[in-house]
């Protein structure tokens, strides 16, 4: 059987923002709880002053939880019945910091099938580029999410 | 701030910076330090929906989850599952090392009463525009289902040489 993908292609590098986001020592804080992370760069000035930082920084991953601020639109696939979270892919690319105010930037950047054990899956890779409040890029996010049958 | 209590392993210790990795000291096939969270709370997933404000049911509410989400029990968050797997990193490459590029794949569903052990192994190590990579297999351990993350990263340290 060949696959025929349906979606809104009409979507592809069409960019959908949200911000400003605000990144606050509470919510690194929070967040360094939730995952069991002690490193006192997070959540010490003292310490992160030391590192060579001017403020607490987030850690690497952090970014990610704003990603579900950007409200994506449905992108009309004609394929699969359950869809799940498959992958995410980071790359910081300057520290995010106490203090910033952030922009997130998403694109749909592809649909594609694949055949695998488990059959057919399709998978729907979202890109999110985050910026500060100086215009400076400081990660980029991909998301992955499949559809199966 | 509210007090939850420790929710993993070793989060109430005091914490100690590990010691410097450098380029030169890594080998291809080192393992990096796990770390183990564990066994998960309905707690510790209220905890992370409320530090994110991810509050979809999977993550919080069992009726939901196991009736009309059809899934064995509240399920821990993509992100935190992220974040337990940079944890190693984090603290193997320390404060001198950077990660460029760093990412997972979500196979399985960890569940409350599941223990996650994080871990890493030295894939290649390669020196590139003057930079030191390294890169780097990681995957997120789950004593019931073998690996429910599988990833990678590429980081950058620190050499001796330019001390």
């Amino acid at each position: 059987m060949v696959l025929e993908l349906d979606y809104d292609r009409s979507l592809l590098g069409k960019d959908h923002r949200a911000g400003p986001i605000e990144v606050t020592k509470e919510l690194i804080q929070d967040f360094c709880k939730a995952i069991g992370e002690t490193n006192p760069i997070y959540t010490d000035e003292e310490e992160a002053r030391k590192a060579g930082y001017p403020t607490v920084i987030a850690p690497p991953t952090l970014c990610t939880i704003f990603l579900r601020r950007v409200i994506i639109p449905d992108i009309r696939l004609n394929f699969g019945k359950a869809r799940f979270h498959a992958g995410q892919v980071v790359e910081p690319i300057a520290p995010i910091m106490a203090g910033d105010s952030l922009m997130a930037s998403s694109y749909l950047k592809e649909v594609y099938p694949k055949t695998g054990r488990s059959g057919t899956m399709v998978f729907i890779v979202w890109a999110t580029t985050f910026t500060n409040q100086r215009g400076e890029t400081v990660a980029e996010v991909q998301e992955s999410y499949a559809a199966r049958e | 701030m509210p007090t939850y209590g420790p929710p993993f392993p070793g989060s109430s210790e005091p914490w100690q910076q590990p010691e410097q990795v450098y380029f030169e000291d890594v080998e291809e096939g080192m393992e990096l330090p796990p770390k183990t969270k564990g066994p998960l709370t309905v707690t510790d997933m209220v905890v992370f929906s409320g530090a994110t404000g991810d509050f979809a049911f999977i993550h919080h509410d069992r009726e939901h989850a196991k009736g009309p989400g059809g899934l064995p029990d509240i399920i821990l968050h993509g992100q935190c599952k992220l974040a337990f797997m940079t944890h190693v990193v984090t603290d193997w490459i320390g404060l001198e090392g950077r990660i460029k590029k760093l990412g997972g794949n979500y196979r399985g569903m960890d569940v409350v009463g599941d223990t996650v052990v994080s871990q890493g192994r030295v894939k290649r190590k390669f020196t590139e525009n003057g930079e030191n990579l390294v890169e780097l297999d990681l995957w997120n351990e789950n004593n019931r289902l073998g690996s429910t993350v599988t990833g990678s990263a590429t980081v950058s340290l620190p050499s001796r040489s330019s001390r």
